[in-house]
């Protein structure tokens, strides 16, 4: 006994084969909002739109956008690029003579005649310039999403502060230790814009290559070569592979249907095994994707600018925690979609409107505010860690100097 | 981070010595002047001009500590790679023709640096309108350039594309009539050209036939689509070109683009010879269904017919090709260099006034 699918015509929807597989795709989609605006991240690059069929669910599957590679290749001007390395410039610029102008201009002697130490002055200016900076930034960015009316989102608001504030204390701090060693303006300006040359792009550079060296990504040619082997070597044993098929199936099985198997019951069956003998390849290449990202997420500890970078696209909603989250529930949705079309496939059941409410839907589980903030504190901690060790040192250099300050 | 933070040669070359001349340069006359010994050197009686001159020199030379060796061992590393595609001579007069660029850029960042040292009242001032320049030039300067070449020139969407490409494949364009009616022209040409009636009777398999005809219109499809689209994007870069003559970092980037052979130019080209291929193979295929298939049954060939498909073979385009897209950036660094030469001696003749 044949199902009712089996004389529809082939590419009728109404059967789960073409329903589940073309006609009636679902796409899975990373949702955005509001505050995505603030870091483009990856996201010019990956699709934020996979779509789901029998046949899998490719994360990287989701068409690409057209675009011009030269623009791809310089990144975009958003606020993540601006606060990571423009931001750090301009506290160094209004840093780096604080206390070396006072002491050219003669100035100095002045100040600490006053009953105030070196320290105090140190401390109050950096507090102020960071004080200016801050607010002057996170005001704008504050204005600007009012302006965008698109949705302020206030949490996601607070924690980009956090990382901002901390960050730019680093950078603050960073102009008062450089001028507590007492050396002149114009030195004070090199060894700056060296330590900014270090911190965000020499070291940023070095734990990028050094990953890239460990673990290159793998091959993706290589990997389509072999999954097409295995699709031929489960081809040519297609027999077998539907009895199998049939065999695991058969409390779902239409009647006598194996032997005058529907064209493409037959080839969901060989899908199927082909599917299942490409998942360790498939996992193992995951893996390697993510060896080289693991990498890098171990070794940001050494920069306040890898720190903050990951912290401000976390936020954004652009980085990977999401992204890798995202790709987990894909996977979940496809298993779902797999569960739902597979029995209606092999009893050759035809759809019928009732079902299209059964049919899985997809619905992105956004990370809560609280997820969000403890992803983020290793990043916060790291970032206090660096102002800490600024703080110490700028300070022991203070207390030391206080002599030779007038000098 | 990544895109960044990549530190590859180009990068290197293109932003960090830069950052080096400046660092190098930025006191040339202001460290003087604060040192008291520009007075003295400008009593001497030596021409300011030639005194500017002499100081981007000096900033050269101490540059071409570090370039040299790292020119020297690029060109080793190029030829250890062994020749590409154009041959030796050609790999050299690329790498030739990119130093050159590279050594016109640093002197006018050089000359630039000179210039704002002899314009600036103190050390302070000078580095802090080159780090801006610096910082404007080449962070900032890359991305609005992309922005704006975005907004002059639109690409479609993918949406748009492929829809597009499929309208003109089902539908038709211009003068050529739709799938259904091409299907019947071609089987009634075919039918008329033989003298019979039904396909089955045809010395041919209308199944090569058809598949060849299909694929060539096809073909003429996306060679228009695709055309517009790398017409667009080339139409983009002509404005990051334009835009060279505010920021000549643009101008720098585009030409080592292209005598290195990895602009959107260069990888066209390849496409384009990579999908000629392709055709090739197609036509070779589908001649052979027509000629030895049976119309309605299935065929498999067997592997003779692939020992006629011949193998992929690419020649890469000359320099002449490759930079014939890149005047405006030439003119653009040229007239950079010019500019800041002329800057750098007006600076030098206003110091005595200045000491």
């Amino acid at each position: 006994m044949k199902g009712p699918s089996h004389r529809l015509p082939p590419q009728d929807p109404t059967r789960p084969y073409v329903a589940g597989r073309t006609r009636g795709q679902r796409y899975a989609l990373l949702t955005p909002f509001p505050f995505q605006a603030s870091a483009v991240g990856q996201s010019d690059l990956i699709p934020p739109a996979v779509p789901v069929t029998l046949d899998g669910a490719d994360p990287r599957g989701g068409r690409e956008e057209i675009e011009n590679p030269v623009h791809l290749l310089s990144g975009p001007l958003d606020l993540a690029f601006f606060v990571t390395f423009l931001l750090p410039l301009l506290a160094l610029a209004i840093s780096f003579d604080l206390l070396s102008r006072e002491r050219e201009g003669g100035t100095l002697a002045l100040l600490l005649s006053q009953p105030v130490t070196l320290k105090r002055i140190v401390l109050v200016k950096v507090l102020t310039r960071w004080a200016v900076l801050f607010s002057l930034t996170a005001g704008a960015v504050a204005v600007a999403f009012l302006l965008l009316g698109a949705g302020f989102q206030l949490d996601r608001f607070v924690l980009w502060s956090g990382v901002v504030g901390l960050y730019l204390a680093f950078w603050t701090g960073l102009g008062g230790l450089v001028n507590a060693t007492g050396g002149d303006s114009s030195r004070n300006a090199v060894a700056l814009t060296f330590l900014w040359l270090f911190f965000a792009i020499l070291l940023p550079a070095g734990v990028q290559i050094t990953a890239g060296l460990l673990h290159p990504i793998p091959s993706r040619a290589e990997m389509v070569a072999i999954e097409r082997g295995e699709i031929q070597e489960v081809q040519g044993e297609a027999e077998a592979v539907l009895t199998r098929f049939y065999d695991d199936h058969a409390e779902i099985m239409v009647d006598g249907s194996m032997n005058e198997a529907d064209a493409q019951t037959r080839a969901f069956a060989v899908d199927q095994e082909v599917a299942r003998r490409l998942a360790p390849l498939r996992a193992r290449y995951r893996e390697q994707l993510s060896a080289q990202q693991d990498l890098i997420r171990s070794m940001r500890w050494l920069s306040p600018s890898i720190l903050a970078h990951e912290a401000l696209l976390e936020v954004a909603g652009t980085g990977d925690a999401r992204r890798d989250r995202f790709e987990d529930q894909v996977e979940a949705f496809h298993a779902e979609w797999l569960t739902f079309f597979t029995p209606r496939i092999v009893g050759e059941v035809r759809l019928t409107p009732d079902d299209l409410d059964l049919v899985p839907s997809w619905e992105f589980e956004n990370e809560r505010t609280l997820e969000l903030a403890g992803g983020l504190l290793p990043n916060l901690l790291g970032l206090l860690l660096f102002l800490g060790l600024v703080t110490v040192v700028a300070l022991r250099l203070l207390g030391r100097g206080e002599g030779r300050a007038v000098a | 981070m990544a895109r960044f933070a990549d530190l590859t040669a180009a990068n290197t070359l293109q932003l960090l010595v830069p950052l080096l001349i400046l660092l190098i340069a930025f006191q040339s006359f202001t460290g003087e002047r604060e040192r008291g010994t520009l007075r003295q050197l400008l009593s001497l009686g030596i021409d300011p001009a030639k005194l500017a001159i002499g100081k981007v020199v000096g900033v050269l030379a101490a540059l071409s500590l570090l370039l040299i060796p790292a020119g020297i061992l690029g060109a080793l590393a190029l030829l250890g790679a062994g020749p590409g595609g154009g041959g030796v001579r050609d790999e050299f007069i690329r790498f030739g023709l990119l130093a050159g660029v590279y050594l016109i850029y640093f002197a006018a960042f050089a000359l630039l640096a000179v210039a704002v040292s002899a314009f600036s009242r103190s050390s302070r001032a000078a580095l802090g309108v080159l780090l801006a320049f610096w910082i404007l030039n080449g962070l900032v300067a890359p991305r609005v350039a992309s922005d704006v070449a975005r907004e002059r020139v639109v690409l479609p969407t993918n949406l748009e594309f492929r829809s597009a490409i499929q309208a003109d494949v089902a539908d038709g364009f211009g003068p050529h009539p739709s799938r259904a009616e091409r299907q019947a022209l071609l089987s009634d040409s075919i039918l008329s050209a033989h003298g019979v009636q039904s396909l089955e009777e045809l010395p041919i398999n209308f199944a090569g036939i058809s598949l060849q005809a299909g694929e060539e219109f096809a073909n003429l499809v996306y060679d228009r689509r695709f055309g517009e689209l790398y017409d667009r994007i080339r139409q983009q870069l002509e404005v990051h070109q334009r835009l060279a003559f505010l920021a000549p970092h643009l101008a720098v980037r585009s030409l080592s683009m292209a005598l290195t052979g990895t602009d959107p130019e260069h990888h066209e080209r390849y496409a384009t010879a990579a999908e000629e291929h392709r055709r090739h193979i197609q036509r070779i295929l589908n001649g052979d269904i027509a000629l030895n298939g049976q119309y309605g049954q299935t065929y498999i060939a067997d592997a003779s017919l692939w020992s006629e498909v011949p193998e992929f073979s690419y020649e890469p385009p000359g320099i002449g090709w490759a930079l014939a897209g890149q005047r405006t950036a030439g003119a653009a660094l040229l007239i950079w260099v010019l500019l800041s030469g002329i800057i750098a001696l007006v600076g030098a003749a206003t110091l005595p006034r200045r000491v």
